[in-house]
C-alpha cells in the first residue's frame, strides 16, 4: 500500500496556508503557564479515566462506608447498652474515619503517580510533549482533588442514608468541613507525589510510604503510651526527654500530618469554630503548595527517565 | 533547526556524550548513527532537556534550550526505541490525547489519514497496551505526526516492525521531509539511513567522529568504490601498472577465474584510466561491475579507525 500521507505543515504558518484553515492547528497559549494549565487539565483526565476504570477507587470507596458504618452500629450499640446518648455532632466519626481513608488511598495513590510510570518508560514519553515538572505535579493535584471527590460523593449519601434510618440525621455544622476537606487532604497528596517523584523506583517509593505512615503511627501511639507511665514508676524521670520529645512531634504532625488535619478541620466544624476551621485550611493549602513545591523540586533533580 | 556546541554529557569519570557540535539543516534527514552505548540516545535527551548537560549547549529552531525550556517541544515528534503504553486507553484515544496535549483543536482528520496509512484504523478502537510491539511503534509514530511537528526524532523508528510496516513509515518519513520537515533519526538499520538521510552523523564512544553526505564520507575515508572486472585473461604487467595508477587503492586477483577487483578511493574517477591501461597490456574487458562503498561497510571502517586510534592513544 502506498501511504498516502499528507506531511507536516509548518506550526508557524505562512499567509497562503493560514488562509486556508489548516487542520489540527496548535493552538498557542498566550503564556507559560497558560501551557500548564492545559497540561494539567490533559494529564489530569488521563489519571482520572485511569483511576475510575480501576478497582482501587471503589474498594477505597466501600472501605469507607463500612467503616462509617461499623462506627455508626458502635454508636448504636452504646445507645441500646447505656439507654442514652448524647451526640452534638452526629456521623461526625464516621465522616471523619471516611475522609481519611479517601486520604491515605490518596498518599498512596500519589505515591505510585510519578514512580511507577517512570519506571515503565511512560513519564518519559509524556516528556516528549510539552510537559514540565510544574504541569506533572499540578495535574496530579487536580486528579487527587477529583478523586477525593468521587470518593466522597460515593460514600456520605450513603452514610447520610445510613443515620437517617439510625436516626443520626447528618449534622449540618458538619458541611462546612467537609467541603473545606478537600484543601485539608492537599498534603497527603504532597507528600505522596514528593515520596514519588524522590524515590528511584515505585517500590521504594511505596517502602518510604510505608516508613513515613509507621512514623506518624509511631509518634502518635508511643506518647499516647508514655502518657500512662505513672509519675511513681521508676522510670518516669528516665523517659521524661522521650516523653517531651513525643509531644513536641506530636504537637508538629498536628500541623504537618494530613489526617491530623482533617480531623482539626472537621473538628472545629463541628463545634462552629469558623476562624479554626479557616486556620485548619489554610494550614492544608500551605503544606499542598510546600510539598508539591518539593515534589516539583525532585521531578526536576531526580528526572523523569526509568 | 538542530544546533550543539560543544554539548557534553558525563556520569562520573564516563563521557557519555563528549564535546558534540551537530549541526541539523532545516528540511533534510540526518542519520544519526552509531554502535550501542554511542551516546545516541543521551544526546536525543539532552536535545528534548529531559537531561541536563554537564557542558555545552543546544539550540532548537534557533533559540537555547535552557533548564527550564519545554514549551518548544510543541515543535517536536518523538518516537522513542521503546513504545510504551500502560494507560487504559484505546489506541485513538492516545493520540487524541497527546495531540490535545499539544494544543491541536481538531485532531480528527489527521489521526485518521494516519492510522490508514500506517494500517492501524481497524485497530484503532483496542487498547494501546495490548497492542504488538510493532503496533505500539506505528501508534508512536502517529502520536509523533499527529501535531504537525517542525521537527521529528526519530529512535529506531523502525525496530519492531515487519517489511511493510518498514517501508510505510520510510514513505510517510520522506513525504514528511518533502513538505519541508526536518527528521533526526537514529537507527541501526543502516540499510534504511543509507536510503533516506540526506547527511549522517556517525557517533562512537561519545564523539561525532564524522557528519557529512555519504557521498563526502565515502570520499574522506578515501574508499569509494569496488570494481570487480572480468577479463578473457591477465596480462603479466597489468596487475603492478593498475596499483601504479592515480586512485587504485589495491588490486586484488581472483583465484578460480581471471577476474581483478580494484579498490577505487572516492577522490578519482579511474574507470577510463583503469580501461585504457588494460587495452594498452593485451587485456581484453568481459565485463565490469561497479559498487559504492555501503554505508555499513563506512560505518565499520570509521568506528574502527576509532578504536585503533584509541587503542594507539592509550
Amino acid at each position: 500500500m502506498k501511504a498516502t500521507i499528507s506531511p507536516p505543515a509548518a506550526p508557524s504558518a505562512s499567509p497562503a496556508s493560514s488562509s486556508a484553515a489548516p487542520r489540527g492547528a496548535i493552538a498557542r497559549p498566550s503564556s507559560l503557564w497558560a501551557l500548564r494549565w492545559r497540561v494539567m487539565i490533559e494529564v489530569a483526565r488521563q489519571e482520572l479515566r485511569d483511576a475510575i476504570f480501576g478497582w482501587p477507587l471503589y474498594l477505597t470507596a466501600a472501605a469507607a462506608v463500612l467503616a462509617g458504618a461499623v462506627l455508626v452500629y458502635n454508636q448504636l450499640r452504646s445507645v441500646a447498652q447505656s439507654g442514652l446518648g448524647i451526640v452534638s455532632c452526629a456521623l461526625f466519626s464516621p465522616l471523619l474515619a471516611a475522609a481519611s481513608l479517601a486520604a491515605l488511598f490518596l498518599a498512596a495513590w500519589s505515591t505510585l503517580a510519578i514512580a511507577r510510570p517512570r519506571d515503565q518508560g511512560a513519564l518519559r514519553v509524556l516528556f516528549f510533549g510539552p510537559v514540565d515538572a510544574v504541569g506533572l505535579v499540578g495535574a496530579h493535584l487536580l486528579a487527587a482533588l477529583v478523586v477525593y471527590g468521587l470518593i466522597l460523593l460515593m460514600a456520605v449519601p450513603l452514610l447520610a442514608l445510613l443515620g437517617l434510618i439510625a436516626n443520626l440525621p447528618l449534622s449540618a455544622a458538619l458541611l462546612p468541613g467537609l467541603i473545606a476537606s478537600p484543601m485539608l487532604v492537599l498534603p497527603a497528596v504532597g507528600i505522596g507525589l514528593f515520596i514519588s517523584a524522590i524515590a528511584p523506583s515505585g517500590r521504594s517509593a511505596l517502602l518510604l510510604f510505608v516508613i513515613v505512615l509507621a512514623f506518624i503511627v509511631a509518634v502518635q501511639i508511643g506518647y499516647s503510651a508514655l502518657l500512662q507511665i505513672p509519675p511513681t514508676s521508676r522510670y518516669y524521670d528516665a523517659l521524661l526527654f522521650l516523653r517531651e520529645t513525643a509531644r513536641v512531634l506530636r504537637d508538629a504532625l498536628q500541623w504537618l500530618s494530613p489526617l491530623a488535619l482533617l480531623s482539626g478541620g472537621l473538628d472545629a466544624a463541628c463545634r462552629g469554630g469558623t476562624r479554626e476551621l479557616g486556620l485548619q485550611t489554610l494550614a492544608g493549602l500551605g503544606g499542598g503548595a510546600a510539598w508539591s513545591a518539593l515534589a516539583v523540586w525532585a521531578v526536576r533533580r531526580r528526572g523523569v527517565l526509568p | 533547526m538542530i544546533a550543539t556546541e560543544q554539548l557534553t554529557k558525563r556520569y562520573g569519570e564516563h563521557a557519555a556524550v563528549e564535546a558534540l557540535d551537530l549541526d541539523v539543516r532545516p528540511a533534510e534527514i540526518y542519520g544519526f548513527l552509531g554502535p550501542n552505548g554511542a551516546g545516541k540516545t543521551t544526546t536525543i535527551h539532552m536535545l528534548l532537556n529531559l537531561v541536563r548537560p554537564t557542558a555545552g549547549r543546544v539550540c532548537l529552531f534557533g533559540e537555547p534550550v535552557g533548564p527550564g525550556s519545554f514549551a518548544y517541544r510543541r515543535q517536536i515528534g518523538v518516537v522513542a526505541e521503546e513504545p510504551v503504553e500502560i494507560s487504559r486507553m484505546t489506541g485513538w484515544e492516545v493520540v487524541r490525547a497527546f495531540a490535545r496535549l499539544c494544543g491541536v483543536k481538531q485532531p480528527e482528520p489527521r489521526m485518521e489519514e494516519l492510522f490508514h496509512a500506517l494500517d492501524l484504523w481497524d485497530a484503532r478502537e483496542a487498547l494501546a497496551h495490548d497492542y504488538s510491539r510493532g503496533m505500539r511503534q506505528k501508534l508512536s509514530l502517529i502520536r509523533a505526526l499527529v501535531h504537525e511537528p517542525k521537527l521529528l526524532i526519530l529512535d529506531e523508528p523502525v525496530s519492531g516492525l515487519d517489511p511493510r510496516g518498514i517501508r510505510q513509515v520510510r514513505e510517510i518519513v520522506s513525504a514528511y521531509q518533502q513538505r519541508g520537515g526536518t527528521v533526526f533519526i537514529s537507527s541501526h538499520i543502516l540499510s534504511e539511513i543509507e536510503r533516506t538521510a540526506d547527511r549522517i552523523g556517525i557517533m562512537h564512544q561519545g564523539r561525532l567522529l564524522i557528519e557529512d553526505t555519504l557521498a563526502g564520507i565515502r570520499q574522506r575515508i578515501g574508499r569509494g568504490r569496488t570494481l570487480a572486472i572480468e577479463l578473457a585473461s591477465i596480462p603479466d604487467s597489468l596487475v603492478s601498472r593498475l596499483a601504479g595508477e592515480p586512485g587504485v587503492m589495491e588490486v586484488a586477483v581472483a583465484e578460480s577465474a581471471p577476474w581483478l577487483e580494484l579498490l577505487l578511493d572516492g577522490q578519482h574517477d579511474a574507470r577510463a584510466a583503469i580501461s585504457r591501461i588494460i587495452t594498452e597490456a593485451g587485456g581484453v574487458i568481459l565485463g565490469m561491475e561497479s559498487e559504492e562503498m555501503s554505508l555499513e561497510e563506512a560505518f565499520v571502517t570509521i568506528t574502527t579507525q576509532n578504536v585503533t586510534r584509541l587503542a594507539g592513544a592509550q
